[in-house]
């Protein structure tokens, strides 16, 4: 972006914030304000919420009924990428959290709950209060895996994994390996076996499907095998194109690969959902796009908001807004660091390295460098950081 | 069974991709004298899930379901929102229901106004919505008087506040900004690297006689007092003009020009060039770093909108921090200034170093290239 349009879209900015209040009163009866969930109104599901809430009314200490809700809005939680839902399962588990001996299946939900509010150290906390009673607890392993990963502790991970290989299939242990082995310096063999068990497990699950595919899809991709990534990444969507992590990965390898207009395709209509409008954005600076300034208002005010409410959870992707679209960054650098304090996945790497080269802060990438080497990842795209240090060209 | 909750599981502990926002209320007061104007803004997919909204379970809020429901809206929210005013709560009036696009979705906009009887100088509120349906709903508080306003952020851990007006004002911006101004000088190692060299021929020079000492710490004091007040002013200047966006350069370009300003200050230590007095070099480069400086604020100020207090609390920050440099390092140098040690060693020695270092950061600055030393 030149200085000229630079200016254009603070003044934008500005002018958005000083002309946003302007609200109304409808001429319409039947306009519709708000469309809610499909699943929530669908006659099969909103009768049976509507007789677990009832029940609940009734009952408040009905565990039955509180658990069945509470797993049914954190998996619409996860469905639609909306927290609040997240926060209904939270206030119905409240009464057994509160007592000393919770249920296992309780303390299992809210490290989900934990988990995705990045309260890690909390999650922690309750799975091992599971696993001390039952050290082969599927659930439980495979969400200390899954934290483990995310925070760069792949040798624990990959622990936890293995307790999976007794108590269920060997295709889910395997498939939950995969991910840390290949970031601690064995991508090329997790990649064949992975391969391998998808080409055999043909009764493998919908959901174990897509997780897997896109974890290999992601191997491929730091190993630099660009045409079966983005193969692996097309079997992955066809098998579930709703899934939000994959279509959020997929658009970053797009980026990545200079298909700006794939992303734009990909995204098309699912613009309500932050994360992925972050990524059409910025398909739409490559394209010189007309929507570009529109978009980068809208995503300052989302940003914005979250600041205030004091929310960490959109950090990362907050840090590529403030690098890529606003070019600030310092700002990106504070950010990616935060962030990377919390979560250290390929794409809060890339964006750290990203902000701390172009803040000038050579501390910072030699510090990140010494990690990855320490940890053993292999990443053909953390080298192309490492190696260009362009100011432009590399926008992922 | 089993294999059915892994199901679930996996897709309940994939990495998360936080999309949308948030539950959150927005509330705006606006205290004038003994009356308070409100708005309070509530997303319609909160209200649903509270209240059931959607009466004919078609999947779609309309405005007939929301303005036949106003009586129970009302009653709903304001029970979980109180005001007063110090003492005594405020009587409220309802207006007239509205609706505003939020960026992720609509919200219901109530209007009220609060009859408080008295002189408003002091307000407590108290928040509760949807703290027991949804724990991490927030309401964004804004309220304004006059010239000040404040910002409260109520969680379940958080639901009572009290805004003394007497005590609201700009001091607590411009305080973190003169922190942030002290703090960027100090750790901005070009900009004092720049001063050093600027300031390290004040208490003895070389001319083509030998070295040349000065004889008076109250003439040196005042050669530097031009010095710093020059470089001061200058990048005083550019700073306000930047962040004003009355000029914008490209920050490559200005970091580059800046390593460019020591290495040029460096080289006349040693080989003597400007002709003119220290003064107008030290404002003339002083300019360049004034661009330096707003692009760190602009990146700070942006979010709080308070750009001109900012303003003035960083640039204050930056002359403290200055000060507090020159003002140990000069008496240290006058001190030491006939001995060889402070003239071949901190001086030359320290000018050529410097040379050196500024070299490194203009071909990392201007070039991209990377090289493995101390980096600003």
């Amino acid at each position: 972006m030149n200085t000229t349009q630079c200016l254009l879209l603070i003044v934008l900015i500005v002018m958005v914030g000083v002309t946003q209040a302007k609200p109304f009163i409808p001429s319409d009866d039947q306009l519709v304000l708000q469309y809610l969930p499909k699943q929530l109104f669908q006659s099969k599901n909103s009768a049976k919420i509507k007789l677990l809430r009832s029940q609940l009314k009734t009952n408040p200490k009905d565990w039955s009924s509180a658990s069945q809700l509470a797993l049914y809005y954190i998996k619409l939680s996860k469905t639609y990428a909306d927290p609040r839902y997240m926060g209904y399962a939270q206030a119905l588990l409240k009464t057994w959290w509160q007592s000393p001996k919770p249920p296992l299946q309780a303390l299992i939900l809210r490290a989900i709950i934990r988990q995705n509010a990045h309260d890690f150290t909390g999650a922690i906390k309750d799975l091992d209060q599971i696993l001390s009673v039952q050290s082969g607890h599927i659930q439980a392993n495979l969400i200390k895996a899954t934290i483990a990963t995310v925070q760069g502790d792949y040798q624990v991970a990959i622990q936890h994994c293995q307790k999976l290989m007794r108590r269920s299939s060997i295709t889910l242990a395997l498939a939950c390996q995969s991910t840390p082995a290949s970031l601690s310096g064995h991508s090329e063999t997790s990649y064949q076996l992975l391969h391998q068990i998808l080409s055999i497990a043909k009764l493998m699950p919908e959901k174990e499907k897509v997780w897997a595919w896109t974890s290999l899809a992601e191997i491929a991709w730091r190993l630099g095998n660009y045409d079966a990534a983005d193969q692996h990444f097309k079997t992955a969507i066809k098998t579930d194109a709703s899934d939000n992590y994959l279509l959020r990965i997929y658009a970053d390898f797009l980026l990545q690969q200079q298909r700006p207009l794939e992303v734009i395709e990909l995204i098309d209509t699912k613009t309500k959902i932050d994360s992925l409008l972050l990524r059409l954005a910025l398909a739409e600076k490559m394209t010189h796009s007309e929507q570009l300034a529109n978009h980068i208002v809208y995503l300052n005010e989302r940003f914005k908001v979250n600041r205030r409410r004091g929310s960490s959870l959109h950090k990362g992707d907050e840090a590529r807004f403030m690098l890529h679209l606003l070019n600030k960054p310092h700002t990106a650098l504070q950010l990616a660091k935060q962030n990377w304090q919390l979560q250290r996945e390929s794409a809060d790497t890339y964006i750290l390295l990203q902000a701390a080269i172009m803040a000038h802060d050579i501390g910072t990438v030699k510090k990140t460098e010494h990690w990855l080497a320490k940890k053993g990842t292999e990443d053909v795209l953390i080298k192309q950081i490492l190696a260009t240090q362009e100011s432009s060209g590399n926008e992922i | 069974m089993k294999s059915k909750i892994i199901l679930i599981f996996l897709m309940l502990i994939s990495s998360t991709a936080w999309s949308h926002k948030s539950s959150d209320s927005f509330i705006n007061l606006t205290v004038t004298n003994e009356n308070i104007v409100g708005r309070w803004d509530i997303a319609l997919r909160d209200l649903e899930y509270a209240l059931a909204l959607d009466t004919n379970n078609d999947g779609a809020i309309t405005w007939f379901e929301l303005r036949t429901q106003q009586k129970d809206i009302e009653d709903y929210v304001f029970t979980s929102l109180y005001i007063d005013n110090g003492s005594t709560e405020c009587v409220r009036k309802l207006g007239q229901l509205q609706v505003d696009h939020h960026s992720d979705g609509n919200y219901v906009v109530l209007n009220f106004n609060l009859d408080c009887f008295a002189p408003v100088s002091e307000i407590g509120i108290k928040y509760q919505l949807l703290f027991d349906l949804d724990p991490t709903h927030r309401g964004l508080v804004e309220i304004i008087k006059g010239e000040s306003s404040e910002f409260v952020v109520f969680s379940p851990d958080n639901q009572y506040k009290v805004i003394d007006f007497s005590k609201l004002n700009h001091w607590k911006t411009f305080y973190q900004f003169i922190v942030e101004g002290v703090w960027h000088i100090l750790i901005g190692y070009d900009h004092i690297l720049f001063l050093f060299c600027l300031l390290l021929p004040s208490v003895v020079r070389k001319t083509s006689t030998g070295w040349q000492t000065s004889d008076h710490f109250t003439t040196t004091l005042w050669q530097v007092g031009k010095i710093v007040t020059a470089f001061t002013l200058a990048h005083s200047i550019t700073l306000v003009l930047a962040v004003l966006q009355i000029v914008s350069l490209p920050i490559r370009l200005i970091e580059s020009a800046i390593a460019l300003s020591v290495m040029l200050v460096a080289v006349n230590n040693l080989y003597p060039f400007f002709n003119k007095q220290a003064w107008l070099v030290a404002f003339s480069f002083g300019l360049i770093h004034g661009f330096g400086f707003a692009s760190v604020l602009t990146d700070l100020s942006l979010s709080t909108g308070k750009l001109g207090v900012s303003l003035l609390g960083f640039n204050l920050g930056v002359e403290i921090g200055q000060l507090t440099i020159v003002s140990v390092f000069l008496p240290v140098a006058f001190l030491f200034r006939h001995y060889w040690f402070y003239q071949r060693i901190v001086l030359f020695a320290g000018s050529q170093a410097s040379i050196l270092l500024s070299l490194i950061w203009f071909l990392q600055r201007a070039f991209n290239i990377n090289i493995n030393i101390i980096s600003s």
